[in-house]
Formats: C-alpha cells, structure tokens, sequence
C-alpha cells in the first residue's frame, strides 16, 4: 500500500471517527434540553414535557394559556422581539429568566421599565452553602409560590424599578448587591431584601421576571422548594416551551447541527439518490477496473 | 504528496485550535456553578456584621424592623456546634426588641394620660413601664454575657488575623453600647413623667356618671345617653364630655347648670350582640390646671339585628371559558327579603344578582383563569337591620381532556402519500374546527376538524436514506376552545423504502462478488515446486490479444511482449491469462537461468509500468527495449 493511500484510508477513517463522537457525544452546554449533566435542561424538558424551541417563529398561533421559559443569553432581532410581544399581548405567560444576558433588550421593547440589575447577588448569611447560592426567603402568596418556602438562586441578579405589589419573591436583608464584584458588602452597595421574582401584566398576557436562569438547571431543581417553583408554573399553563435560540452554541452544538442539517439533506430524494449512486460507483469501481484493465495485464 | 501532507496537518490544526476559540467571547460573569461541587462557607464577619445592624435598629427604635431582619437570621445554615448559641442568642434580642417596644409604647400612654390629667391610668402605665425596664436591663447584660460567648467559640480576639472579623466585632460591641445608652434614656424619661404624674395626683379629682335608655336596640336605631359630672362634691356646669362606642367617637356632650348632659346616639350598622359606651371628661384651658380627668363606668348596650343564613353549592371541577351554576339559599332572618349576592373567584368579581331566598346563579370562568385550584365565594351584602355573610369553597379550574381516534397505518411504502381519518372528542362531545397538524419525519399536514369532531389529512411520506424501519408519527391537537387542553399523540409505523432497500441489494451482491473474485486470486498456489512445473503437461498456447500500445508505456510493455514472446517459444510455456509476471518469471528461472537477470529486471520494469501511479521515464523505455533485445539475443544464440 502506497504512503498516498494510507493517508488518504487514515483520513477517511478520523473523519468518520470524529463524526460519530462528535454525534454520539453528550451536549455540556448551560440550559440545553439535550444536556443531561448539572447544568444542563433536559429534566425540565423530560419531567415536564417543555418543548424546546430552536426559533421563536415557532411559537403557537394562540398563545392563551401558554408559558415560554427565555433564557435570553444572546441578542434579539426586532422580528424576535415581535414576536415575544405578540405572545404575551394574546395571552401567553413570558418567564423571562436572566442575570447577565440580554433580558433589558426584551423588557425595554415590551415597554417595562422593570430591569435586570446585571450585577451579582450575594448573601453571605441566608445562603445554600455560600453567598454565590442566595436563599430566596420572602415569597409573596401566589399560585406560582405555593407549597414553597424558599428557592435557591446560583450566581444570580437582582431586578431595579419595581413595584412592592407585583413583587413575588425578595432576597433576605441580609443579601447585597456586589457592585464592584470585590465578594464584600461596601457602605454605598444595595442591601435587601431586594426583589428577584416579579410579575408584569401585559395585555392578555404576563411577564415573570426571574432574576437567574439557574433555578432551571438539572441540578438546582432538587435543592429547597425550586422544584415547586418549577412544578408551579407548569401546573398553571396548558402548553410549556423552553427557547433555545438565544443561548449562545458551543463548537460541539454547532458540529452536531452541521451534522444534522448533513442528514436532513442527505434525507432529500436527490441527494439520497446521489449518495446511494456514489457508493455503487465505489463499491463497484474495483470490477469495473479489473473488467477494463484484464485485457493489459495479461 | 508534500502538498496533500500540508493540507492534512493544516486541517488538524485547526480543529485542535478552533474548538477553544469561543472561550475568548464568553461572558465575564460566571452564569452558575455545580452546587454539588460547591464549598460550605460560613462567613463570621457577615454573622457578626449584621448582628450589629440589627442591634443598631433597635437602638434607633425601630424594633419591628430588627424583629423582622433577627427572623431571618433563623434561615442560615449555621454549623451545628453553633446552632444552639445562635439560636438563644436570636431569642434573647427577640424579647429584648419586644420588651424595649412595649417600654416605648407604655410610656408613650403614660405620657398621653399625664397631658389629659388621667393620673389612675397613668399610674397603671408608670408601674408597667418601671417593670419593663427592670426586664429589658436583664435582658441586656445577657446579650452582652452571649456575645462573649459567642466571640470565644468563633475565636475572636484582639490577635484575630482577619480584619473584617475585628472590625465586624467591633462594630457589634458599638451597638451593645448604644442599646445600653437607649435603656438609660428611657429609664430618665419614666423617672420624669413619674414626677409629672406625682404633680398631678393634687388637682381636684372628678366623677362621672353614664345611663341609657333603653337598653336594648336594633342597628341602625337611636338611643339617649345620660348622666352627671361632679368634682369636689359639686355639680360641674358647662363642660364638655365624650362619648365612645367601643372606642369610636360618637357624640360629644356639654353639661348643664346641674352638671347633668343628654345625648343621643345612633347605633351603627355593626352586627354584634353587643356594644359598649364610655363617657369621657377631660380639662380643657384653665380647668387643667385645677381638675382631673374621669371616665364613666362602661355601659353595655345589648345590639340586635337580623342573622343572615347562607347555603351554597356548586361543582368541585369548572374549566375556563365555561359557564357553571352556583345554588344556594339565603335565610334573612324570619322574612324572605331581596338580598344582593357578589360571586368572586379569587379577588375578582363575577357576577352581582338580586336574590331572595333559593337562587341559582349562572357564571362563566374567566377564559384567561390559571389551571389548579382557586376559591369561589359568594358574599351576602349586609343590609340594614340584616347583617352579610360570606362563604368560599374551593375549586379546581381545570382544561378539559381531548380524545382522539384516528386510523393510522402499520405498514407504509416509502415514497407514498398517507391518508388519515380520525375523530376528534372530549367529554362535552365532539371538538369543531380543531387544529390537528400531523407530522412524519420533515414532512407535516395540517387540518381543521368538522362541526362533528372528524379530519381527514393527506400526509406524503417521501423518500429518504432509511430502506427498513420504524418511524414516528406525531399528531398534534390544538383545540380553539379555551377549556380544552391541547393534545400530542405519536404512532409508530413500519416504513420500506423499495428504492434504498434494492439499492443496497445491489451493494451486497456487487460487494459479494468483488470478495469472490478476489478469493479466486488469492487460491493461486505460490512458489510451486519447479519439478511440478516441469511434469506439468504442456499447456496449450493461448493466442492472447495484444492490442496496440502507446507512449512510453506502450513501448516498456511491448519491450516486455517482444522478451515474453521469444521465452514463451524458447520454453514451449505460454503465460496463462490467470499467471503473473512475476510468476511466469519464477516458472522460467530454472529452465533459462541465462536470461533469468535481464527478463526479472524486465519484469520488475513492466510491472512498474503496468501497476505504479508514476510516470515512466523516456529511458526506462528504452532500458526495457533494451533488455527485450538482450533477451532475444541471447536465446537466438542458443546458449541457454
């Protein structure tokens, strides 16, 4: 065998080795339904069957009694933004579920004046084992807060320009708003309780603003009462959806969308009939040849 | 092959490269971390610091506020060693914020009763407040006791190494200082109002006295108060008095020349069995300084009205957008009067009727109503002499199940349309003009239901990569009606794909017969015994097709003909379409052993030329064309 050869039969080989890892391997990305691991979606998206969303246009036609989770950790188009501001006006319930992405860009277009702080939430005192994991402790009476005492928030914000009457859970007095991100609470730095769960009604509709998107990963549901939380909002909807569009995509979800886009042509029936046409030229090309070049070798 | 190695190792690179690139454009804050990896930490100098914040609310006698925060302080998760002195060190603040509360507020009374003149009420307070005081120094000394405490067993002291730790302690001992300041001043402030209160016990005590007529009344009616005030043993005229029922002012009433006074009072529309009136004297101008204040005996007035009874019924299960019925009776009293009823879910209003008696009420659940469970009340308005009610039962709001029953094929032939009928149900009946979109693979259909709940929809399942397999059918339902829930049903279908199916069949058998081949040409014995070779009988020449050659390969395989021709007559051996040059070399070696160098170099050359991807050289022909010549020579020599 030729060096040429050996290349060529070693690159074919990596490249079908890398294909399959790349499509058998687990996603690890934050909030991805498909990632099975800690920080990961995928148990709110089995437990309670949210369907996932790769694109808002995909949102039902009759939003009433609809909920969409929005992880909004990349920008927004105006026809995106028509879009969520269509949803909520008809009667869908928006969670908006942010810390350090780009949920202002959303509350600003629905006309709110409700903000995501940006900055980091720490309670050194009322807190799941640091001041990084705030324990939510004032929970106003409301079906989405029933049967729970507390919520566990992790590296999370706190939202500005609220109202006491539409707050729906608030941090302890004990938490601050780490401002220049030294860890420590500074005279001029916000203390609590500070709101991290609010309503806004709009239109037909509602906007719940969750001040960390975190409370959704698999491996905070089971810590306090976030799973209630959680088991609320799925009790108080008909139809559950969870946005994938706006989480930015790793090399690893991009390679397996390639993939499957790959696939999906290759389902059309020209390029199906191209590619079953490639491998009978491969696969016969050895007969083929020895048919034709029998009569110079002898 | 320079060029291919560069492009391979330059793709490499990148890939190992590329995937790290992203790193550089992630977000500056970390999003969460894996609470199961993360580190307990209890932070002392936060315990400590707030502690301090606490203790300086109550020092600026806010102490709802520090009740409130001290609450919280309950909900950290404290290592156990600490657990107990934390927690009596929360509920020694917690009675001393209480104590310090009840201290301000019963000198405030004090105060408040010393202004009017009320010199026996202000005592009662004096006595409390001094009692309080005596509690709430207790209190303190053990706060402070726990707060050394405290600093021992999280090794606080002057060499503490960390400087929020000090500095937090520090900060908490300040505040210890200024509670102890607070409890001074208000202990100097129950010393000054009991020296007030010593002043007033010498002006001239008075008397009054309280009756009414009659004693019993409907809501709503009216009454006559009266009475007498007297003071140092005579009538007091003109001075002007209060009257409170439970606490809410009135009337008001001046005396007259005998000191007596007459007022009349309309009992409001409050529905207890009983009220109570008090007439108060208090001085004014310049009869504070000469008479005390006085209170009359409390007076009960026995209140009557009409009881309303109230009885209702309704579903346990209603479903938004949906009418439902609420029965009930209302009982005012003996009569059967009008009675107006509100009917509220929740805090919203759904309905206000007039009723009299039995009554069935017709309401619609809001279509917008969350699913779960939720309060029906229905409230009888007082009215007059008849007093309201109220009851609430608990609901579930919930969607109503939809049903399908649609026929689906087993089995289906790919590329093919698929026809599908169904019904569409729920327990109402059948769902009109529902949205029923179906879906196979990337292809989907959707359709809306008839007035009688059925749909039929044409699905084309075309063709793809699979040959054999099952395939997932969705059928999705999304009802119009609000009260009904939406409803995801998947099938499983065997599906053949002829075209794929007999494409791979080809494969096989094109792949079955390669491996044949090949099998047949490795079957060929190899380095057979040159005396079997020898004994063989002579084959029969093979008139083998020689087609015209060209170029250089032509001329070094023509070379090798004119070399193979001469051998084949020298030995009388012809080279068989299923022999190899190199065996046909090794078969003549032992019979030609002159020629054996110059025919293998042949061969070697041929070979080359037959099988390698390099260009053959002009004088590598020539080589060949030599050697075919050197062959030929030496066999026409007959020296073999």
């Amino acid at each position: 065998m030729g060096l040429r050869k050996f290349l060529i039969i070693l690159t074919a080989a990596l490249v079908i080795m890398l294909i399959m890892t790349t499509w058998f391997l687990p996603l690890d990305e934050d909030f991805r339904v498909e990632n099975p691991l800690w920080n990961g979606a995928r148990d709110i998206s089995t437990d309670f069957t949210a369907k996932p969303l790769e694109s808002l246009t995909d949102l039902p036609a009759s939003p009433q009694g609809a909920t969409l989770v929005l992880v909004p950790y990349l920008d927004f188009t105006t026809e995106e933004l028509d879009q969520l501001n269509r949803f909520v006006r008809e009667g869908g319930r928006l969670i908006l579920a942010d810390d350090y992405g780009h949920g202002n860009q959303v509350l600003e277009y629905l006309g709110l004046k409700t903000r995501f702080s940006g900055e980091t939430l720490l309670d050194p005192l009322t807190n799941y084992k640091n001041k990084q994991f705030p324990r939510i402790i004032h929970l106003e009476a409301d079906p989405l807060t029933a049967n729970t005492e507390s919520l566990v928030f992790n590296h999370a914000t706190c939202l500005i320009n609220t109202a006491n009457t539409s707050t729906l859970a608030s941090s302890s007095s004990f938490s601050f708003l780490d401002q220049n991100d030294n860890g420590i609470w500074e005279e001029d730095e916000p203390v609590g309780p500070l709101p991290v769960v609010y309503r806004h009604n709009l239109g037909s509709g509602q906007v719940i603003l969750v001040a960390d998107p975190s409370l959704f990963i698999n491996s905070m549901r089971t810590i306090d009462e976030n799973n209630s939380f959680i088991q609320n909002i799925v009790a108080t909807t008909t139809r559950l959806y969870i946005d994938q569009s706006h989480l930015p995509p790793s090399e690893l979800h991009q390679t397996k969308s390639l993939l499957a886009q790959s696939r999906e042509y290759l389902n059309m029936p020209l390029a199906t009939a191209g590619l079953v046409t490639l491998v009978l030229i491969i696969t016969l090309k050895p007969i083929w040849h020895k048919k034709e070049e029998g009569p110079e070798m002898t | 092959m320079k060029r291919l190695v560069i492009i391979i190792s330059v793709i490499a690179v990148l890939g190992i490269i590329s995937p790290g690139l992203p790193a550089l454009g992630q977000p500056n804050r970390t999003p969460h971390e894996n609470p199961g990896m993360a580190t307990d930490l209890l932070d002392t100098a936060a315990l400590l610091f707030h502690y301090s914040q606490i203790l300086n609310l109550a020092a600026s006698m806010k102490y709802q506020d520090a009740g409130e925060t001290l609450k919280e302080i309950r909900e950290i998760d404290i290592p156990d060693e600490l657990r107990y002195l934390i927690d009596r060190y929360n509920d020694l603040c917690q009675q001393l914020f209480t104590t310090l509360d009840s201290l301000e507020n019963t000198l405030n009374e004090a105060s408040d009763l010393i202004d009017h003149n009320r010199s026996d009420e202000a005592k009662q307070r004096l006595d409390t407040a001094e009692v309080l005081i005596r509690d709430a120094s207790f209190l303190l000394a053990d706060i402070e006791t726990a707060t050394d405490t405290l600093s021992n067993r999280l090794r606080i002291s002057a060499s503490t190494t960390e400087n929020r730790v000090r500095e937090a302690y520090a900060r908490l001992q300040e505040s210890l200082e200024q509670l102890r300041r607070l409890l001074e001043r208000l202990y100097n402030l129950q010393q000054s109002l009991t020296e007030r209160y010593t002043e007033i016990t010498a002006l001239v005590p008075t008397r009054l006295s309280l009756n009414i007529m009659p004693v019993s009344a409907f809501v709503g009616d009216t009454i006559t108060a009266f009475g007498t005030l007297s003071g140092d043993g005579t009538f007091l005229p003109d001075k002007n008095l209060t009257l409170a029922l439970d606490n809410r002012l009135v009337a008001t009433a001046t005396t007259g020349t005998n000191g007596g006074f007459l007022a009349n009072i309309t009992i409001p529309y409050k529905y207890t069995d009983t009220m109570t009136l008090v007439a108060v004297y208090e001085p004014v101008d310049g009869d504070t300084g000469k008479y005390l204040a006085s209170q009359s005996p409390p007076v009960i007035i026995n209140t009557m009205f009409y009881r309303t009874l109230l009885e209702i019924s309704t579903t346990q299960t209603v479903h938004p957008g949906l009418p439902f019925t609420i029965s009930g009776q209302v009982i005012s009293g003996d009569s059967n009067i009008d009675r107006t009823i509100d009917v509220l879910l929740d805090d919203t209003r759904l309905a206000e009727e007039i009723v009299s008696g039995q009554f069935s009420v017709e309401v619609t659940t809001p279509e917008h109503a969350l699913p779960g469970n939720h309060n029906i009340t229905v409230a009888v308005v007082p009215h007059e002499r008849y007093a309201g009610i109220s009851k609430a039962r608990s609901i579930n709001i919930s969607m109503l199940p939809v049903y399908i029953d649609a026929q689906t094929p087993s089995l289906i032939l790919l590329p093919k349309s698929i026809r599908i009928h169904g019904t569409v149900n729920y327990d109402l009946g059948p769902v009109p003009d529902a949205r029923v979109s179906l879906t196979l693979n990337n292809s989907s259909s959707t359709v809306r239901t008839s007035p009688d709940g059925s749909f039929t929809a044409l699905l084309k399942a075309p063709i793809d990569l699979s040959f054999i397999g099952q395939k997932e059918m969705t059928i999705d339902v999304e009802p119009l009606e609000p009260w009904a829930t939406n409803l995801k049903v998947e099938r499983q279908l065997i599906a053949i794909n002829p075209l794929t199916t007999g494409l791979i069949l080809v494969i096989l058998v094109a792949l079955t017969l390669l491996v044949c081949r090949r099998s047949q040409t490795a079957y060929e014995p190899k380095g057979s015994p040159l005396a079997e070779i020898i004994e063989l009988p002579a084959p029969t020449p093979l008139k083998v097709p020689r087609p015209g050659l060209t170029g250089i390969k032509g001329r070094i395989l023509s070379a090798y003909w004119g070399g193979l021709e001469a051998i084949e007559k020298m030995c009388g051996i012809n080279m068989a379409p299923h022999i190899t040059l190199r065996e046909f070399l090794r078969m003549i070696k032992a019979l030609l052993p002159k020629i054996t160098g110059q025919f293998s170099e042949l061969t070697t050359i041929a070979e080359n030329a037959l099988y390698s991807g390099y260009r053959q050289h002009k004088d590598t022909a020539a080589t060949a064309e030599q050697l075919a010549e050197d062959i030929k020579e030496e066999l026409g020599r007959g020296t073999t």
